[in-house]
């Protein structure tokens, strides 16, 4: 018992040394000549004189999630009482306006912009929202106020964004402005002057790129409210997807993520007046975008649906039922036109209200026919009937001969809808694209719909078929 | 003589310790400054007068600039903008803290209250789509509120007298009711209501809530949809109900609903309430509903 405990003391002595002197040979060489506070001190003043370095302020361009949304760009001038002045092309409220920001740590080094300003627009949900549930619900543009420092290439600042670590950037330029509000207002406005040249809904959109040796043709579409592409088009064995953001450059529009094609990578395009097209040129090669009169790509099975049922139904289309985008601003001033000038004619004030077309892929007996409703100011609707000859389907095309006109008003104002009458026989053809179930600006239904589209003028329209 | 080695030893024992333990740090170089930087942060005038109106004589934080760790970070929420801070401030003064002040004692809310308050600028929307998070009360220390830069400080609206009830998130109206609801939720934590009250009318809460229109609750029994999802929110929206309101609105709104039992129910549930005021915190709370409507109209 005696031994036990003796033993028990001369481990309890032997452990106590040990302890007391275990950290006596300590590796004292440091990895950092400062303290971890000295530097992050040290980090956080390097980016606060970066950002005042430059009195007239710099250019952040700012791609909030380039997989979902695109990129804006926002005026910042930093001052040194912790205020920032900034105008940006978020939206057409570009008036300049003053915030707070802070330096501080966080994940890293980060830039904080703590009361609202034109950055801050990146994180509104109201920016952007969807129908979800059947209420709408905002979702905004998935960006932060809150960027973390990651570089300086000499004086361009690069940011992240650590919610959005592979998808979110933002990097700041000098701005190089020898007057920070008034120079920054017209690059704003300069922007969203690009906006028409690439935005119009009614219009189709090519992307092509073209090397020398292969011009490859996608149908591109874009949500200006998210700054977003989609792209699609058919290579040898499938259809092809591409998608990117947008953000407005002075000279174009930069894009992200770069567009990779034939080992090229495609990231800044140049506005080109002549040609009005946005071109991207790298080694020789040249990507752009542009406004057509036609799709660069079609769906085959479109057209053969309309031959084998989708004509025989019939083709509506009512104003009443709502607007879409998908019919071209030039459709309705063809409307228009026509209403003009039946109201010359007869007095009084006209509306085409809705019309029909019904495709026969077999028979010349007026059993193509187009179906016309006209309604006066006071109310009196009046309907003509239009015959064609058998409709026929080459290249894909939908071809369409006139053949006269059914009854006394039909053939009276048959002169004056001719310029309807002439957009359904187009030269080269009417373009059909299936366009899902039917939905407008008022109205959705389970019918089916689509466009016609002439190439020679670019007249589009969306309707829904009956059945 | 064992015994004499065993004490020698313990003896040698401890000598040695306390030596190691008293010369172990004589090496060490004397405090010095704190190498964290401890500098006042720059102060706007706004900021001065949030520490004079709130820090200092409540001890709560208004905070306004912008923290990702305040809200959720999965949130896509941003800051407010620092004009509208000071007007929703200066209400919090006179709707909230005066009238509980007044009839709670000086001290009331500088000893129950959030130590935080948190303003967001704009609204936060939950996943799934068909509810917003208006405002939050987290352990009793703050209370978050959003879409603050959404507001009108010159509207009062209440949703029974207007088409869309939403659109009471656009009055001021809207966050006053939000801070009762939250604030009453910190008093709950303080002193627990009597459970009396969660077997009122307990069959019709759910889960379900926001499928419900308020109207539609109202029959039920309870003051809103919201109130409808369980006992504990339906205790604060029946405050939150009452202190925005006048008496004789309180009253046409509870007389409006046609269910004599739904009223019996809430007038039930109201006088519990009135009893939690008087016995937990010597409140009568229908003259706190007096000062805080009177407020109300005075903005």
């Amino acid at each position: 018992m005696k031994l036990i405990i003796k033993h028990s003391f001369f481990k309890l002595l032997f452990l106590t040394f040990f302890v007391l002197s275990s950290c006596s040979n300590d590796d004292n060489q440091s990895v950092f000549d400062q303290t971890p506070s000295e530097r992050v001190d040290e980090r956080i003043n390097e980016l606060r004189q970066l950002l005042l370095s430059q009195p007239n302020g710099y250019r952040a361009v700012y791609f909030t999630k380039n997989d979902e949304r695109g990129g804006f760009t926002t005026y910042m001038q930093f001052n040194a009482d912790g205020t920032v002045r900034q105008t940006s092309d978020f939206d057409d409220d570009i008036a300049l306006q003053n915030s707070s920001y802070e330096v501080r740590l966080g994940t890293t080094t980060e830039l904080v912009f703590t009361t609202r300003n034109h950055i801050t627009k990146g994180t509104d949900p109201t920016a952007v929202t969807e129908v979800i549930n059947g209420f709408p619900t905002g979702l905004g543009f998935f960006g932060t106020s809150v960027f973390q420092y990651f570089s300086n290439d000499n004086g361009v600042i690069t940011f992240r964004d650590v919610r959005n670590s592979d998808t979110a950037l933002m990097v700041l330029y000098p701005t190089n402005f020898t007057d920070f509000d008034t120079e920054s207002i017209e690059a704003v406005n300069t922007l969203r002057a690009q906006i028409p040249r690439i935005a119009e809904p009614d219009l189709y959109q090519v992307l092509e790129i073209e090397n020398g040796e292969v011009t490859i043709r996608y149908d591109f579409t874009y949500n200006e409210a998210r700054r977003f592409s989609n792209s699609s088009g058919l290579s040898e064995t499938e259809i092809v997807n591409i998608a990117f953001g947008i953000a407005y450059t002075e000279e174009g529009i930069t894009i992200s993520p770069v567009l990779e094609s034939g080992g090229e990578s495609y990231s800044d395009f140049i506005y080109d007046e002549a040609t009005e097209r946005f071109i991207s040129t790298v080694n020789g090669t040249t990507a752009s975008i542009y406004y057509s009169n036609e799709p660069a790509f079609v769906n085959p099975n479109d057209i053969v649906e309309l031959e084998e049922t989708l004509g025989s139904n019939g083709f509506l289309y009512r104003r009443s039922l709502g607007d879409n985008p998908l019919t071209s601003a030039t459709h309705d001033e063809m409307l228009a036109g026509i209403e003009a000038n039946i109201g010359l004619a007869f007095g009084s004030t006209w509306q085409v209200s809705q019309y029909q077309l019904v495709i026969d892929f077999e028979s010349d007996d007026c059993d193509t026919f187009l179906f016309v409703q006209i309604v006066r100011a006071d109310g009196a609707a009046f309907n003509l009937f239009y015959c064609f000859l058998k409709g026929e389907i080459n290249n894909e095309r939908l071809f369409l001969t006139y053949d006269g006109s059914v009854g006394g008003v039909s053939g009276q104002v048959e002169s004056l809808m001719m310029p309807l009458i002439d957009f359904l026989t187009a030269p080269n053809g009417l373009i059909f694209e299936r366009k899902g179930t039917f939905e407008s600006d008022t109205n959705s239904f389970p019918n089916n719909a689509g466009t016609f589209t002439n190439s020679d003028t670019g007249i589009r329209v969306y309707g829904l078929f009956f059945g | 003589m064992k015994n004499t080695y065993y004490k020698l030893s313990g003896i040698i024992f401890l000598l040695v310790a306390t030596t190691y333990l008293l010369t172990a740090c004589e090496n060490e170089p004397a405090l010095a400054e704190s190498q964290i930087d401890t500098s006042t942060p720059i102060l706007n005038e706004l900021d001065l007068w949030l520490r004079q109106n709130f820090v200092n004589p409540y001890n709560i934080d208004v905070q306004y600039k912008w923290d990702i760790n305040d809200t959720e970070v999965d949130r896509f929420l941003h800051p407010p903008f620092e004009r509208n801070v000071k007007p929703l401030a200066e209400i919090l003064q006179s709707v909230w803290i005066e009238p509980y002040n007044t009839v709670g004692g000086d001290d009331f809310i500088k000893t129950i209250a959030p130590r935080e308050f948190i303003f967001s600028g704009g609204f936060n929307f939950n996943p799934g789509g068909n509810t917003l998070t208006l405002g939050l009360a987290e352990q009793g220390a703050r209370i978050v509120l959003f879409n603050i830069d959404l507001l009108d400080f010159d509207t009062i609206l209440y949703e029974e007298d207007i088409p869309n009830d939403f659109d009471v998130q656009f009055a001021i109206t809207g966050p006053l009711s939000t801070i009762h609801h939250e604030y009453t939720h910190i008093l709950n934590q303080i002193e627990p209501y009597d459970p009396v009250f969660d077997i009122v009318n307990p069959a019709d809460y759910t889960s379900s809530w926001a499928d419900r229109s308020n109207e539609e609750a109202r029959e039920l029994g309870y003051i809103s949809a919201y109130a409808s999802s369980q006992p504990s929110e339906d205790f604060v929206e029946m405050v939150a109900y009452m202190l925005i309101r006048s008496s004789t609105k309180w009253d046409d709104l509870v007389d409006g609903i046609s269910s004599p039992q739904a009223r019996q129910s809430i007038r039930q549930k109201e006088q519990l309430i009135v009893e939690y005021y008087q016995e937990k915190f010597n409140i009568n709370f229908y003259e706190l509903q007096e000062l805080t409507y009177q407020a109300l109209l005075e903005i």
